[in-house]
């Protein structure tokens, strides 16, 4: 009997990790909008990504798909805007993908802030989309949504996710468009209503 | 547990940790290749890409974390040797989750604590069942890989990101890359299905281990009832060699009894003369005298110097020649000096083989010669017939205890073989049936190692 109390212990830990878990988070929340009610972009559009995350690059086969005039530089500088009418910005936080850009998530999270005040400045709207969701909801990655949300001019997310209420809340609280779908691929109609 | 041991398993289980949470850093090239792969996969819209991109995460992930684990479990190892006692399962996990959270502090990493939490609690299940065992260790790391793999294609499992399960960067780049390209559909069924296969896999192995020891267990039952099952068949045989010696203590005693039955008979008869009854006290003592010293010349170590003509008297004396047809000779060389022997033992070994001869011929006309020689080192004893013989098949055979061609007990011959080893001699038989069967026996004059109980 005595080989079973370890294994038990251990099992009451699990149990309590999922029910800490499963309190924390992960709730579903209901759109606030289906998609825009009018375009506020234009083509050309620059796809880049806050955070690095190698799946950025969905964002860019969605865009084509939309068949939209885009280009995918995940490291765009602030410099890099002036040719373009949108930026669309991937968020999802990569360790990896940081790294393999040569840079860390300090000079990460500079970049876009910088990205996104100068096309405020500029008036180029600014379309935040966020296809991770539950899969990409770590703590670094709300750091950068929290960091651009208020700048920007619509998120497109998941209704899947931690911190899901946060990140509706400040939406609400700074007037920002904001719609969450179910799967990825939901994302295409609120995408396209930005330009169409 | 002792020490040193205890060192071996923490020292080796630290350094494999170390090598375990510094593995991203070390192959960061293929870390890169990775991130490229799964960026190219979507890139290019190609599940095939991803797909391949999933194999190579998942053999980096069991890499990396294959010797975390392993060097945790060496560590638990040195905490306590039984992998069963709540002391290993609890400091295991411990270990295991430590080096998690390094792991995640390290490159700030979101490795999920209750997924690992769930492999620890897999393992800890498992080896259970793993009966300890010389090479259990080997099996540990088995069992521990296919865990791994196992665990790691869950991490890849969709449904389980609210779960925290696949927290990891590239689980997470995976999910969402697949989330759009299939929806889900590669990731899956492929995640599931070697879950399954590797979860199954993992347990398979454990109950092939389990049995595997149950058969090596009951084989060792077997061989240890085979080893009693010889040593009492050995010290069965050997108590029959005794027997050979309890008939000669028998055979020497009996009439000793006689004697001093009849003495003391006569001494109540002659009680009254006083010269007689000093005589008696004297014959008394002489003959408890003997009874001590046959029970000592009876002991094997016990030798004397003794004639090679005297030895040969003695030998024959004791062979009943009656009612045989037998032509016995017996020579002597004139210059043998003395030879030194357990006397009763040695002259009885010689009269057995002498029996053996006499058997053989049993009431044909035969002959038997028997004859010393001086070899300058040792004297050849030399019994020779010209009896039925022995066939080449059995003259190894007589050497074994209870081997016999007349239906007797079959003891003579390794009697005289432990006789004259014990005397450092060596004993040879050839044998041309019907023509000439020879026993040679050298007896070396010196021998090493004596006991010499003479005075
Ligand atoms: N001179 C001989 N000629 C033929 N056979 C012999 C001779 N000496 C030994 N043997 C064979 O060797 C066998 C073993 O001899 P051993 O003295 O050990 O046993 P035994 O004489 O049969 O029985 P035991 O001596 O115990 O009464 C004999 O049975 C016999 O077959
Ligand atoms: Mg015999």
């Amino acid at each position: 009997m005595k080989k079973f109390i370890g294994i038990f212990v251990l099992s009451l830990l699990a149990v309590l990790f999922g029910i800490y878990q499963s309190a924390s988070g992960l709730k579903e929340y209901t759109p606030m909008w289906p998609n825009l009610p009018a375009p506020i972009g234009s083509e050309p559009i620059l796809i880049t990504s806050a955070g690095q995350g190698a799946e950025g690059a969905v964002t860019h086969l969605m865009v084509k798909r939309l068949n939209l005039n885009a280009n995918y530089r995940p490291r765009a500088l602030a410099t890099d805007i002036y040719d373009y009418e949108t930026i669309l910005i991937y968020i999802g936080y990569s360790k990896n993908g940081v790294k393999n850009a040569f840079r860390n998530f300090k000079e990460e999270k500079e970049r876009i802030k910088r990205i996104v005040t100068f096309a405020n400045h500029q008036e180029i709207p600014v379309i935040l989309i966020h296809p991770g969701g539950s899969m990409r909801d770590d703590s670094r990655t709300i750091e950068l949504i929290k960091e651009v949300l208020p700048l920007s001019d619509y998120f497109i997310g998941k209704r899947k996710m931690d911190h899901g209420k946060d990140v509706l809340e400040m939406s609400i609280q700074h007037k920002i468009p904001i719609t969450l779908v179910k799967e990825t691929r939901d994302m295409l109609t609120p995408l396209n209503s930005v330009f169409r | 547990m002792k020490g040193p041991g205890r060192n071996i398993y923490a020292i080796s289980g630290f350094i494999m940790m170390v090598y375990g949470q510094f593995f991203p850093a070390m192959v960061s090239e293929w870390t890169s290749h990775l991130f490229d792969m799964i960026e190219q996969s979507i890139l290019q819209n190609e599940s095939g890409l991803l797909l391949r991109a999933s194999f190579t995460y998942i053999t980096w992930n069991v890499f990396a974390f294959m010797l975390i684990y392993s060097g945790s479990m060496l560590s638990a190892e040195a905490v306590s040797k039984d992998r069963k006692r709540p002391v290993y399962q609890l400091s295991f996990a411990f270990i295991v989750l430590i080096n998690v959270f390094l792991y995640n502090m390290m490159y700030n990493e979101y490795e999920s604590y209750f997924m690992h939490l769930m492999m620890v609690i897999t393992y800890l299940v498992l080896q259970l069942i793993i009966p300890e065992q010389p090479f259990s260790l080997l099996a540990q790391f088995v069992l521990l890989f296919l865990i791994l793999v196992s665990f790691s294609w869950l991490d890849l499992y969709p449904g389980l990101a609210g779960m925290n399960f696949g927290t990891d960067d590239f689980a997470a780049s995976l999910k969402v890359a697949d989330s759009y390209l299939s929806e889900f559909e590669i990731l899956q069924n492929l995640s599931l299905s070697f879950f399954m296969v590797f979860a199954v896999l993992a347990v398979i192995f454990t109950v092939l281990i389990y049995l595997f020891n149950q058969q090596i267990t009951t084989m060792k039952k077997v061989q240890e009832q085979e080893r009693e099952l010889k040593e009492t068949r050995d010290a069965l045989l050997e108590s029959n060699v005794y027997k050979e010696i309890h008939a000669l203590v028998h055979d020497l005693k009996t009439p000793l009894v006689t004697v001093e039955g009849l003495i003391s008979l006569l001494e109540m008869k002659l009680a009254r003369d006083e010269k007689a009854v000093t005589y008696f006290s004297k014959i008394n003592s002489a003959t408890s005298k003997m009874n001590e010293m046959i029970s000592e010349i009876l002991s094997e170590e016990i030798k004397q110097d003794i004639n090679v003509d005297d030895l040969i008297s003695y030998v024959i004396s004791h062979i009943n020649f009656d009612h045989v047809n037998i032509d016995f000779t017996w020579s002597a060389e004139n210059n043998i000096p003395p030879v030194k022997v357990n006397r009763i033992r040695f002259a009885r070994a010689l009269s057995n083989v002498i029996e053996n001869a006499m058997l053989s011929l049993g009431e044909q006309k035969g002959y038997i010669h028997f004859s010393a020689t001086n070899k300058e080192d040792g004297v050849l004893f030399r019994v020779e017939d010209n009896g039925p013989g022995i066939d080449q098949e059995n003259l190894k055979k007589i050497w074994e205890e209870g081997f016999s061609t007349n239906n007797s007990s079959g003891i003579g011959m390794p009697f005289v073989k432990q006789v004259v080893e014990n005397h450092q001699g060596t004993v040879r038989v050839e044998s041309v049936p019907h023509q000439k069967t020879t026993v040679e026996i050298f007896l070396p004059f010196k021998q090493g190692d004596e006991h010499d109980f003479n005075h």
